[in-house]
């Protein structure tokens, strides 16, 4: 099994920057760890991390290269991926997130296990 | 004195209507019908007063009573663990099932 995220930064300027501060992350191989370090921020209700200074003191945090980092975010090296993976999700029918495809399955929300689990195994039993 | 009758007579043309007016003001609040039936207005009203304060004591009662506490935003799941990463993605590249999620860190 493959997991891929990709971004639908839609709903504030603040979620196009920690998209793009999360693959700026992923430039040192840990997108992943930035990535749960976002939605924990998120859910512990600290909104401070949530801003241009907030990306680079995670990064900080993280143990990232803060240098090449910063640089990273200042220059919107990913700006324009993050736009392009929008259009995408819209082009595929996304109209919320979290939105997933299990192959071409569309599963909409934060839906139970069982629904992805029925949805995973539909998938290995194809031929 | 021609002149003091004619007044008289205007006089009494005065007198009486306002007299007649009078008494019936005087009968309206002394009507004991008119009492009574006043009186019964007023029972009924307090009457329902009554009835309207014992609802809003029972709708007190029955209201749901706030917890003090908030119910917790439910944690994410444990990252899965074991398959390579690699960028934005974990797990092989030929693999039969890819899941691919559209989110947005907000």
């Amino acid at each position: 099994m493959r997991i891929v995220f990709k971004n639908r930064a839609a709903l504030a300027q603040e979620s196009a920057w920690a998209a793009e501060a999360a693959l700026c992350a992923a430039d040192q191989e840990k997108f992943w760890d930035y990535h749960d370090a976002l939605y924990e921020a998120l859910y512990a209700g600290n909104t401070a991390v949530y801003t241009k200074d907030g990306f680079k003191s995670l990064a900080a945090t993280l143990g990232l290269k803060t240098e090449t980092f910063n640089a990273c975010v200042d220059s919107g090296k990913y700006a324009a991926r993050v736009r392009d993976e929008g259009q995408e999700s819209q082009n595929r029918g996304v109209t919320g997130t979290p939105t997933f495809f299990i192959n071409e399955t569309k599963i909409v929300g934060a839906q139970p296990f069982e629904v992805f689990k029925a949805a995973i195994e539909a998938e290995l039993a194809k031929p | 004195m021609r002149w003091f009758g004619h007044t008289g007579r205007i006089g009494w043309l005065l007198v009486l209507p306002v007299a007649l007016l009078l008494g019936g003001c005087s009968a309206q609040t002394a009507d004991p019908a008119l009492q009574q039936r006043v009186t019964a207005q007023e029972t009924r009203v307090a009457a329902l007063e009554g009835k309207v304060g014992a609802m809003q004591t029972a709708v007190a009662q029955a209201a749901p009573k706030p917890t003090g506490t908030r119910a917790p935003t439910p944690a994410p799941l444990p990252a899965v663990a074991g398959l390579p990463v690699s960028g934005v993605t974990k797990g092989a590249a030929g693999a039969k099932v890819t899941i691919t999620e559209y989110s947005d860190y907000l």
